[in-house]
């Protein structure tokens, strides 16, 4: 199967992820509870997690939080920065991960920023929107339907300049793009650890500049005579026990990220993406959704003229190819391309595909365009 | 030689802890805080030889130390050391 999925999760690992988290579970038990050797094997393994992390996203170790994935992160974030009826700018592109927890806290949401693959327009909406009464900024680094990359250094600038805290949605660029907690100024950056990170499903990271508000409570194996959740990071927000074979298989997974040059996995994912355009350009019932190189990552969004999304989406799989249809959990993004109605079919890469595949997927569409009359 | 307990409030403050002991050369280990010592209920500790302990309390002030403590007879006695 060629799957081009790996905004939703990379399925394809590096296998020394597999390794660490069979290794996980013959090995490890609960960390921060006991003191015999698998506690503390555990305990090391987390640390070095959160060590290998830090030097990767610009914090310290105690800052990187381990969540079950962004949403979660995301949901503390917002749980930590918003009252109810607080006044909220989002850009336009954001993914339910931000927009339902805004709407379930009661926010005065603003979109601001609302222009496909035109970062100087977003900025300059989000200028005019964010105030000092904001209670925060959420942005996404990159629109998980459109791969369009947000000028996210610029708006955090914006953000210190005024003093409004800002919440970075990670999801689509950690691991590909540079995300840095200390240089970015950024209060909160969520981000899964199944995606650009090529850890299993169930983990994420939540980079924390403060405390914040923990939005579980439980058991941390220390302090247990408190009441309430202990004031420090990280185990202000990791309460009850973690899924340890799986920060096992996210650490490996850091593990292969620093074994690849700076910028590697950006360029490889953003040439298969335009190849696939450059591909698909003679096919006149196909509209790619693509903008200047500089702010496009390698996700690729496209509509086929008189084919549902979902329908052409099966058909691919019926003949090898993975691909995801529909809103992508993203109404809003399609709602500031114009493509609510029906959604997208899209196409996301990741280290593991190759030009190879992208041609056979052009070949494999063009066959299925023919077969069905267009 | 006796140990001397330095106690944390959590894990990873202890393990933070440790990362810079074994950057000065101080041997240390981690583990569980006896219960005589957890006033809050659970904790971890960083357990260094006494002669290293001043060295030590040096380079964890300001890192969440909770308290010194050594051994005495059946017990604990708190050892004062300045770690804020």
């Amino acid at each position: 199967m060629i799957y081009f999925d790996a905004a939703a999760t990379t399925w394809q690992k590096p296998p020394q992820v597999r390794r660490a988290v069979a290794r996980a579970m013959e090995r490890l038990a609960s960390p921060g509870r006991g003191g015999y050797r698998q506690a503390r094997e555990a305990e090391q393994m987390m640390y070095d997690c959160r060590l290998a992390a830090a030097a990767l996203f610009g914090c310290e170790p105690e800052q990187a939080v381990f969540t079950m994935n962004a949403t979660h992160g995301l949901n503390i974030a917002v749980k930590s920065l918003v009252r109810r009826g607080g006044r909220v700018v989002i850009s336009g592109f954001e993914h339910n991960a931000v927009v339902r927890p805004l709407h379930a806290a009661g926010a005065r949401t603003v979109a601001a920023g609302r222009a496909l693959f035109d970062p100087d327009a977003v900025l300059d909406a989000f200028d005019r929107a964010i105030t000092r009464d904001t209670d925060a900024v959420i942005c996404t680094h990159v629109s998980n339907v459109f791969g369009f990359i947000l000028p996210v250094e610029e708006i955090a600038g914006l953000c210190r300049a005024r003093g409004v805290p800002l919440i970075v949605d990670a999801s689509q660029s950690a691991g590909i793009l540079p995300v840095s907690l200390r240089g970015l100024g950024a209060r909160f950056i969520a981000m899964p650890g199944h995606k650009g990170l090529y850890g299993p499903q169930g983990t994420g990271l939540l980079l924390c500049a403060e405390p914040g508000e923990p939005l579980l409570s439980g058991g941390t194996g220390t302090q247990s005579r408190l009441a309430e959740m202990p004031g420090e990071l990280p185990e202000r927000h990791e309460a009850g026990t973690p899924n340890v074979c799986g920060i096992a298989g996210l650490r490996a997974g850091l593990d292969f990220l620093h074994t690849c040059e700076p910028g590697e996995l950006a360029a490889h994912e953003r040439a298969l993406c335009r190849h696939v355009i450059r591909l698909l350009q003679p096919e006149k019932a196909v509209t790619c959704f693509s903008g200047p190189p500089a702010c496009q990552s390698g996700v690729l969004s496209l509509r086929i003229r008189g084919l549902d999304g979902e329908e052409a989406a099966e058909l691919l799989a019926n003949s090898g190819v993975a691909v995801r249809a529909g809103l992508h959990c993203a109404p809003l993004a399609h709602e500031s391309a114009g493509t609510l109605d029906g959604g997208t079919v899209r196409l996301s890469f990741s280290a593991f595909n190759s030009r190879r595949e992208t041609e056979i997927f052009a070949e494999t569409l063009s066959g299925l365009l023919r077969m069905n009359g267009r | 030689m006796k140990d001397c307990y330095f106690s944390f409030r959590s894990v990873t403050a202890a393990q933070r802890g440790l990362r810079a002991l074994t950057a000065a050369g101080i041997p240390a280990a981690i583990s569980r805080t006896p219960g005589a010592l957890a006033k809050k209920g659970c904790g971890y500790c960083l357990r260094v030889s006494e002669a290293r302990a001043p060295e030590t309390a040096h380079i964890l002030r300001g890192t969440g130390v909770q308290g010194v403590w050594r051994r005495t007879g059946g017990g604990f006695e708190e050892a004062a050391y300045d770690l804020f």
